[in-house]
């Protein structure tokens, strides 16, 4: 297994004792059969790309997540720069000018239409979902971050069964659904979102599920 | 467009899966965890995952979850302030095109939990992956029951009166029937 991060943030000791396991002999050799990745140019080119640096590179970063790489220690050539910026930007201190949302977030966000909604819902289950993210909660379903959970039905296939809107789960294992829905004038829910709603606590009659009227 | 596979498999059905998945190409498993440090679990080789085929949740949805890219394939983490200011470390298959969740779930005390495959992006890599997934559950002996594959030792215990259920809370009538 491998870790990245906080093991390869220039501690030589803890660098040396990785170079001595089976992981870094099998990622270098991989790396160095396989195609260079963007990750190994940029770092290379950053670090200054000498025969050792990019083979440490190599080894520490390129098959791993590249923005991880940041606050690596390359001997004799500059730290890359740990990113400090806003709170939404993808972490990519070796990608230079990325915004702040990935494009497929871009895209989801903008358009409109099908089981996701209108720009408004959309933008509304992925603020939803950022602030469950920001509790501590991993996201394991819908909000723009992964396809929605399903909640299956009496079928055959999806028939009788319930797309999810966002679903989470703490670190303690609670998991919590949120459904965003139409409301009637009296601000209960549809009759639509009701009936879903209740297929929903039939299913996971212990699981906690919230209901949000939509922004309109 | 594929964008969910449901399956029902042990550690024994599970296992060949993910060597048929990656004889065709060196693939990375990343946990998928809301990390408050930027460590994470990476496997490089599907023998390395701990207990695959063994659930960590009593629902199956919540189980543990890894990204399943190309080994050379960058992954996106996303970095932000909690809402204590901490700073935390998400990896979500929104900001990796090339990439598919894979939730393996499984054994869960006397029943059996469903695992997924998903994934948002039209992509080919990642259509790829999906492709290659129904493939090897195909190659080995899988078998379709409504919308789930259910691995051959999965049905032995479907046939034997074992549950085969979304989640242990969820009652009877969720269960998959022959």
């Amino acid at each position: 297994m491998l870790r990245d991060g906080s093991v390869f943030t220039g501690n030589d000791q803890e660098l040396a004792r990785f170079r001595a396991t089976q992981d870094y002999n099998r990622t270098v050799d991989r790396l160095k059969t396989g195609p260079a990745s963007s990750l190994f140019v940029t770092i290379t080119a950053a670090a200054g790309g000498d025969n050792d640096a990019q083979e440490r590179a190599f080894a520490l970063g390129a098959p791993l997540d590249g923005p991880l790489m940041a606050g690596v220690a390359l001997p004799g050539r500059p730290t890359l720069p740990r990113y400090s910026g806003p709170n939404t930007v993808i972490e990519g201190p070796l990608v230079p000018g990325r915004s702040a949302l990935s494009p497929f977030t871009q895209r989801y966000l903008n358009e409109s239409g099908g089981r996701w909604g209108n720009t408004d819902t959309r933008t509304q289950n992925y603020q939803i979902s950022q602030e469950y993210a920001g509790n501590g909660y991993r996201i394991t379903g819908g909000g723009g971050i992964r396809s929605e959970e399903f909640i299956s039905g009496v079928g055959p296939g999806t028939r009788g069964g319930t797309f999810v809107d966002i679903t989470a789960r703490s670190s303690d294992g609670r998991v919590v659904r949120i459904q965003t829905v139409d409301t009637l004038p009296n601000g209960q829910p549809t009759p639509n979102e009701a009936a879903a709603a209740a297929r929903i606590r039939a299913a996971r009659p212990n699981d906690e599920l919230r209901l949000i009227p939509k922004v309109k | 467009m594929m964008k969910r596979i449901f399956f029902f498999a042990t550690p024994a059905d599970i296992i060949p899966i993910l060597k048929r998945l990656e004889s065709n190409a060196p693939l990375k498993f990343v946990s998928t965890e809301n990390m408050a440090t930027p460590d994470r679990e990476i496997y490089l080789d599907s023998t390395e995952i701990p207990n695959p085929g063994v659930s960590t949740h009593e629902s199956g949805h919540a189980s543990t979850n890894y990204l399943v890219s190309h080994q050379n394939t960058k992954n996106n983490v996303h970095a932000f302030v909690g809402t204590k200011g901490e700073k935390r470390w998400v990896l979500d298959n929104s900001d990796n095109e090339e990439s598919v969740n894979l939730t393996m779930a499984g054994i869960w005390k006397d029943m059996l939990l469903p695992g997924t495959m998903d994934t948002l992006h039209e992509t080919p890599v990642a259509q790829q992956l999906m492709k290659l997934f129904v493939a090897a559950l195909k190659a080995e002996g899988f078998t379709k029951v409504d919308m789930y594959w259910i691995g051959k030792e999965a049905l032995e215990m479907l046939k034997a009166g074992k549950r085969l259920t979304q989640a242990e809370q969820s009652p009877p009538e969720f269960d998959v029937k022959l």
